[in-house]
């Protein structure tokens, strides 16, 4: 059986010492006073921005929801009471929930960004598929930006290229080169 | 060790980005009242990808922050746009960045003594059934900013 040895020279069981490993491990992250759920963005159609963030990026769909009529969320967003609200929870792989689209229909609905105005809370996301997307946004008619390298201060470098959604909401998606080691 | 291309997620989420108009007077919302860490602060070179995202001027001045938690490094940034005039954000507001809070209370009350817009509480379930409270506020550029605490958990 394996283990480790404590100073009096006993042998600890591995599985004791695993425990502690993740009792430590979890008492550290429950100790973090903030922790960044998600985005929310906003948008005018959930079906047409799903088969975005759904079908091409590829986060999972959890849920699906109606929000109810005068919700926390008309007052948060500005929204007229007399629109409709549909809240979508999206996850991939370990980060659960993390991002949230919730749609405005119905009178006081979206009109989509022009291409100068703020872009709000713009996400940067990592794809391991990269030129497929940017093949599948082109086709999608969607405002797809040039590409860039990048190299960081700590060494990693890739490719990043920006793109509007159907709403105008800003998406910068990046790969690494090498598979993400520092160079 | 660094996961091959065949473990990673297709997608994975970095970070979002808020644009302001002056980083030194946000960065203490995010840092002082939210508490998240300040991971660094950089100036945007002349021919930063930033200012073709943003489609802005290359006249304008940018800088870029960087925040973080220890369990989450670099899962947020401030891009700081000077020399041009910042477009107001439209209304409805577009987006939300959404933060599970302990300190709930605490954060309050620093975003009120900050002089920052803060809405009035809410009451939150989720889709599971769980209960607590959430709360939003502007930061000084109107960007939404979101804290939630879960009260109850169903048995």
């Amino acid at each position: 059986m394996s283990g480790s040895r404590t100073k009096s020279g006993t042998r600890q069981p591995l599985t004791v010492v695993l425990a502690l490993l993740v009792t430590l491990f979890t008492t550290s992250v429950s100790a973090e006073s903030i922790r960044l759920q998600r985005p929310n963005l906003l948008v005018g159609d959930l079906d047409n921005a799903l088969s975005l963030y759904r079908d091409v990026l590829r986060f999972k769909l959890e849920a699906v929801r109606d929000l109810p009529e005068g919700g926390y969320a008309y007052e948060l967003f500005e929204i007229p009471s007399t629109a409709s609200l549909r809240f979508a929870v999206l996850s991939s792989g370990s980060q659960i929930n993390v991002l949230a689209l919730t749609e405005v229909t119905g009178p006081g609905s979206l009109m989509p960004l022009s291409g100068d105005a703020r872009p709000g809370a713009g996400l940067v996301l990592e794809v391991s598929d990269f030129d497929l997307i940017f093949e599948k946004l082109e086709q999608m008619g969607l405002k797809v930006l040039a590409e860039n390298a990048f190299q960081t201060s700590d060494g990693l470098s890739g490719r990043q290229r920006g793109f509007r959604d159907y709403d105008g909401n800003l998406i910068i998606l990046y790969t690494l080169a090498d598979g993400g080691e520092p160079e | 060790m660094a996961q091959s291309n065949d473990e990673k997620p297709p997608v994975r989420f970095q970070r979002s980005n808020y644009v302001v108009s002056d980083l030194d007077r946000a960065l203490p919302v995010y840092t002082d009242v939210l508490g998240l860490d300040l991971v660094f602060v950089k100036e945007s070179a002349e021919d930063s990808y930033s200012y073709e995202v943003f489609q802005i001027d290359r006249a304008a001045k940018m800088r870029f922050a960087v925040l973080g938690t220890p369990s989450q490094p670099n899962c947020m940034a401030l891009t700081e746009l000077t020399g041009v005039v910042l477009p107001d954000v439209p209304l409805p507001s577009r987006s939300a960045i959404v933060l599970e809070c302990t300190d709930f209370d605490g954060v309050k009350n620093r975003a009120k003594a900050a002089g920052l817009k803060v809405f009035e509480e809410g009451n939150l379930l989720t889709k599971d059934g769980r209960k607590g409270r959430e709360l939003g506020f502007l930061d000084h550029d109107d960007n939404l900013i979101v804290i939630y605490l879960i009260l109850e958990h169903p048995e």
